[in-house]
Formats: structure tokens, sequence, C-alpha cells
């Protein structure tokens, strides 16, 4: 069939603000012949149309004005989440209207993902049927193809891409990224070994309340009672030289509320109540998240106990007894492990001589990674990040351990990260040809008048 | 001026869209229970900053409110015969010589030298620890303290307990206050694991 040609006039465009439209009229040509299929032809055709890139253009414009309205509700990155790295979006109406008028209800619309895969289709299905590369149109062309790419490489580090942090005490080695955006439930075996066998649930299974997460590598089964995003931890009556120090600055557990927690230090000494999610709005806050979970022995369905397990006390073990082997729970934020280690030799706080004014963060670190034979030492700064592995270290913050001073590198992964660059080259590149040439053209027009 | 008339993106585009089908369908990962072995925690909590337990004598009476820095705090007996206990935590506590010295100087005691100060101090065995403990006294002024002092480093956190008050008083409770102060089990020790 792909001998069938067709031959169809393009509808007038609707004056719209479209990169297309930014093509003057002689450069929106009539549909040619595609050498495709009919019914695939006739797809395209539809696909292609100026209509539904400006339909598409006016979804991403709403998706973009409700996403900044939820951020007074939600955080940042859970509004990425729901509104723009994702093919469908439930919009509460409430976010239009004052929060204390308590609107009920909702509106579906597509997600951000959605509508940039088919302005992806839309620009793509235009080019297969209505624009010809000739060397006329190679500027539009040039400028398509790096708003392709710009909508690809968003695609590519909403999945690929992966940030963490690796905190390093001097005179100390890491091997593992935190998450800060993630928490997981670390199960881990006690003893006195070197090494400890871990069991991590990652909080995706945890954030479903009244959910029981049954799975042959758990020592115990585990049923979340209350999963909290963000909770304030309060202090019970109990005396305070039994709690933490920076327990006398806690406030009180609200009097009447029932206590879930039936073990660990949750039964006596501190109480988690549910907070809401800190909000795009809000600034120097983050979120403490929470859970009670009770554990049950996996073939007798006897109750192990409910343990609160905060992320603010993640160093604070507890532990739980099953057949006589101890076990030790945290919730954590999520960690990923890596094949090679780096040791940090220095942390240097530089300021200008005579202030208090920061003038430079710097970590003179060395890597190791014995599979590949590598073992280098390096200066990470900031403004001057290390690259290894298709990983960038990039100096991020500073913090203390065990009494010593450490560092924070923020380590960052993102196959599409030179995608961006490419793209903006390409437009600036396709924009002066196509300009460049229409100058040019009424240049040679004005100098035949 | 057209030098070609190729349509580059009519098979281009089905291949560019599959292209992006399969990107997203590669990337999108299932979360899931993870197993796996990793080098022991080591923590980052000053265990040493908290007690386990202690016993403390039924005639004692908590204080419902201490004056900081002390966390909590006994009373024993009322009016002149009153007799106090507080337990206090610091993280940089100043060393052992430089806190008898404070608690001299509260009795009217000049700063003993360091001599001094170290052939007063007796120990206690506190959650397995050989403790520092001091009996200071001074019967050259009628109306001061007696004071018993004990300093327990188990962590990096030091914790005082003080008993203070007329000294006749203080003679009467010294035993009980011994039995107390040994009695104390701090969090981050073995058997509180």
């Amino acid at each position: 069939m792909n001998d069938i040609q067709t031959q169809i006039t393009e509808q007038p465009a609707p004056p719209a603000p479209s990169e297309t439209a930014l093509a003057p009229p002689s450069a929106v040509p009539s549909i040619r012949k595609t050498g495709l299929p009919r019914v695939l032809s006739k797809c395209l055709q539809q696909l292609a149309s100026l209509r539904l890139t400006v339909v598409l253009f006016v979804l991403s414009f709403v998706i973009v004005f409700c996403g900044t309205l939820a951020q007074v509700d939600s955080g940042i990155w859970t509004v990425v989440d729901k509104y723009f790295r994702s093919f469908y979006i439930w919009i509460p109406l409430n976010i239009f209207f004052p929060r204390d008028w308590a609107v009920r209800g909702g509106i579906p619309f597509p997600g951000g993902w959605l509508v940039g895969s088919l302005l992806l289709v839309n620009l793509l299905a235009a080019h297969a049927v209505r624009f010809k590369a000739t060397w006329k149109r190679s500027g539009i062309i040039l400028l398509h193809a790096g708003l392709i790419i710009m909508m690809v490489s968003e695609l590519v580090t909403g999945l690929y891409a992966v940030e963490g942090s690796m905190l390093i005490a001097e005179g100390e080695s890491a091997n593992f990224l935190f998450h800060p955006r993630m928490t997981e439930l670390a199960i881990m075996t006690a003893g006195t070994g070197e090494t400890q066998d871990v069991v991590a649930v990652p909080m995706e299974l945890l954030r479903k309340n009244g959910s029981k997460i049954k799975n042959d590598v758990l020592p115990f089964d585990i049923e979340v009672v209350q999963y909290m995003v963000n909770s304030q931890l309060c202090k019970q009556s109990r005396k305070p030289e039994f709690l933490a120090p920076f327990a006398d600055k806690m406030a009180d557990a609200p009097s009447g509320k029932e206590n879930l927690a039936t073990a660990g230090f949750g039964r006596t000494d501190y109480m988690a109540v549910p907070l809401p999610e800190v909000s795009g709005v809000e600034q120097n806050k983050e979120d403490h998240a929470a859970a009670y979970l009770r554990f049950v022995h996996k073939s007798t369905g006897q109750d192990l106990g409910t343990y609160l397990l905060p992320l603010i006390l993640e160093d604070v073990p507890q532990f739980v007894n099953v057949d006589g082997k101890q076990y030790d729970v945290r919730l954590r934020f999520k960690r990923s492990y890596k094949p090679y280690a780096v040791y940090l030799y220095e942390f240097k706080h530089d300021k200008y001589v005579g202030t208090e004014i920061p003038k430079n963060f710097s970590s003179r670190i060395r890597l190791t990674d014995p599979a590949n034979n590598v073992d280098r030492e390096t200066l990470i700064s900031m403004n001057d990040p290390f690259r290894y592995g298709g990983e960038t270290f990039y100096q991020q913050s500073f913090d203390q351990i065990r009494g010593k001073q450490a560092t924070i590198l923020q380590v960052v992964k993102n196959p599409g990260w030179l995608m961006p660059y490419i793209s903006c080259v390409m437009v600036a590149a396709g924009m002066m040809l196509h300009f460049g040439m229409h100058l040019q053209s009424f240049l040679a027009r004005r100098t035949v008048k | 001026m057209h030098y070609c008339q190729l349509r580059p993106f009519s098979r281009v585009a089905p291949a560019a869209l599959f292209a992006v089908t399969v990107l997203v369908f590669a990337g999108c990962e299932e979360p899931e229970i993870k197993k796996y072995t990793a080098a022991k925690e080591k923590s980052t909590v000053d265990k040493s900053s908290r007690l386990a337990g202690y016993k403390a004598p039924d005639d004692w009476v908590r204080m419902s409110k201490v004056m900081s820095p002390a966390v909590a705090g006994f009373e024993i007996g009322e009016g002149k015969k009153k007799v106090t206990v507080t337990l206090t935590r610091f993280i940089d506590e100043g060393g052992l010589v430089a806190n008898i010295d404070r608690w001299r100087k509260q009795i009217g005691l000049p700063p003993g030298n360091e001599e001094q100060n170290r052939k007063d101090i007796r120990y206690l065995n506190i959650d397995g620890e050989k403790t520092p403990y001091v009996d200071l006294a001074n019967p050259g002024k009628a109306d001061s303290d007696r004071i018993l002092g004990v300093i327990a480093k188990p962590g990096s956190t030091t914790w005082f307990f003080k008993m203070y008050g007329p000294p006749d008083q203080v003679e009467l409770h010294k035993a009980a206050f011994e039995q107390f102060v040994e009695s104390v089990r701090f969090a981050g020790s073995g058997a509180n694991q």
C-alpha cells in the first residue's frame, strides 16, 4: 500500500502562538505526498492539525497554572510528579478557592507527560505530512528538531535521572547515596559482625495505610497502621532524663490522642502527630516522615508489636525479636549502594578574612573503585564538580557527625544531561538561520526596488 | 529554490514515536523489596545522652520543675531539713577538677589545687564503670550546704548527680544517694542496647 499517494489541502490554520506559526504563510504548505498507507496518512493528517497544537498549548498552560496553585498545599516534588510527570491528573477544585471554603470534588485532566507526548506526536506528524525538507525551511526544521530533543530530554530526566546525597565524615568512607525525597523501612540483622543483612521496603509500599506487606525476604509480615508524609514528633509524659536531650524542645503529646505504638520508644517516650506536607511556598522547611508499623510473625500470626518509626530518629535503633533473632528496624532516607567508595580527607569552609561570609566550600576526596581499578584523588568545590562513571559530584553542604566535620556531596546521574544544551543550540541556530534567510531576501527585495 | 523534496520525517516519525514509547516503558520501575548485605550501621547517636533506668527511694519526692540545665530532681524532707538531688547532663562539661572547684565555690570553699581535688575523689560503680564521687563540706561556714557529687561520663555526654542540703541531713541520706546513683543505667550501656 505504500504506493498510494494522497494530496490533501491543508485547512487554514487558526492564529496561534505555536512553533509552526513561527513560519511565514509560505512555509505552511499543502499536505504533500507522504508515501504512507492511506489510513496512516489520514491519521497523521489529523494528528498534524494546528488546531490540535493550539488545544495542547492551552492544556499545557492550564496544567502549569493548576500545578502552581497546587503548591500552596503540596510540596514542589509532589506537584512535579502529580501534575507534570504523569499521564492523568485529578485536579481538586479546592485549589481554585480559599481553603477554608472546603470545596469538594475535582476534575480529571491530562497530565504533563500526556500533553507533552501529544505535542511531540503533533510536531512529528506535522513534519511527516506537511513540511518538506528544503533549504528554505531548514531553519524551521532545525528549530523543531531542537524542540523535540527538549521534550525528550524532560522525559529522559523524569524517567532516568537519579539524584542523591553522600554524607562523609573526615577520615571516613561512604559507599551509598541517600535520597532525601524518598524513605524506606530498613530491617537489619542485629549483631556484632562487620556486615549485616538488610531488607529495604520502599516508601511506595509504606504509604498505603492499612496495607499488609508480605514477602519471602522479610523476616516478619508488616501492616501499615499509619504512614505520615510529614509529622510532628511529640514527647510523651515520660521523664526527661529518659529522653534524648533534644526532647526538651519538643511539644507534649496531645492529650486524649490514642497512642498507636505498643512497643519500642513509641510506647513510652514519643508520639507522632500527622502534619500536612510542606508546601512549595514554604521556605526552609522539610517533611519529617513517620510511620506506625505493626509487625506480625509470619507463621503464627503473633503480634510482635506496633512501632513508631520517625525519620527524625533514624539513628536510634529499635529491636524486634523473632524466633530468637533480633532485627534492628528504622525508617530512613532511601539508600542506593555504589560499587565505589569515597573517602574524605578534609572538608574546608573558607571565609573572607575578618568576616563570617563564606568564600568557598571544598572537599578533598579519594574515590576507589576496585572493580575498575580506579583510585583517584580530587578536590570538589563550589562550581567545580567531579564527574565519574556518568555521575556528577557537587559540593552541596556540610554537617557534623560523631563530633567530626562531614561533607555532603550531591550526586546526580542524568543520561539526558547534554540534551537541553544540544536543544538550545539547535533552536538558536534554527532561529538564526530562519530569520537570517528572511532578512537576506528582504534586503535583496529592497535592493531590487 | 528547492534543493530537494524529501520528506524525512514521514518515515522517521513512527520510528521516533516507537522509540519514545520504549523509553517510557523501560523507565517505569515497579517499587520492590530488596535484600542485600552492607557494612554494619554506624550510629551517629550519643546513646549516653539518656538514662535507661534507676531506682529512687520511695520517700524522695520528684520535683515538678527543675532549674535548667538540670533535667530532673528530687526533694527529701521539708523546710530547713530539705535535701535536694538533681540530675544534669552536659555535652561539654569542662573537666573533672573544674567541676569539683565549681561545687567548692557553691559552698564557700576556695578553689582547691588539682592535687587536693583529686585526693577528695572516691569512686562508685555505676553501670559497670568506676565513677568519680566527691563529698564536699565547709565546716568553717555554719549555714553552708554539704554536697555529694558524682560525675559520670558514659559516652560523649556527662551526667552530674548531686545531693545538697544541710550537712547533718545529707549525712542521713548519704547511703540512699549512693544506692540511687549505683542503680543508674545508661541507654548506651551493653545491657541496655
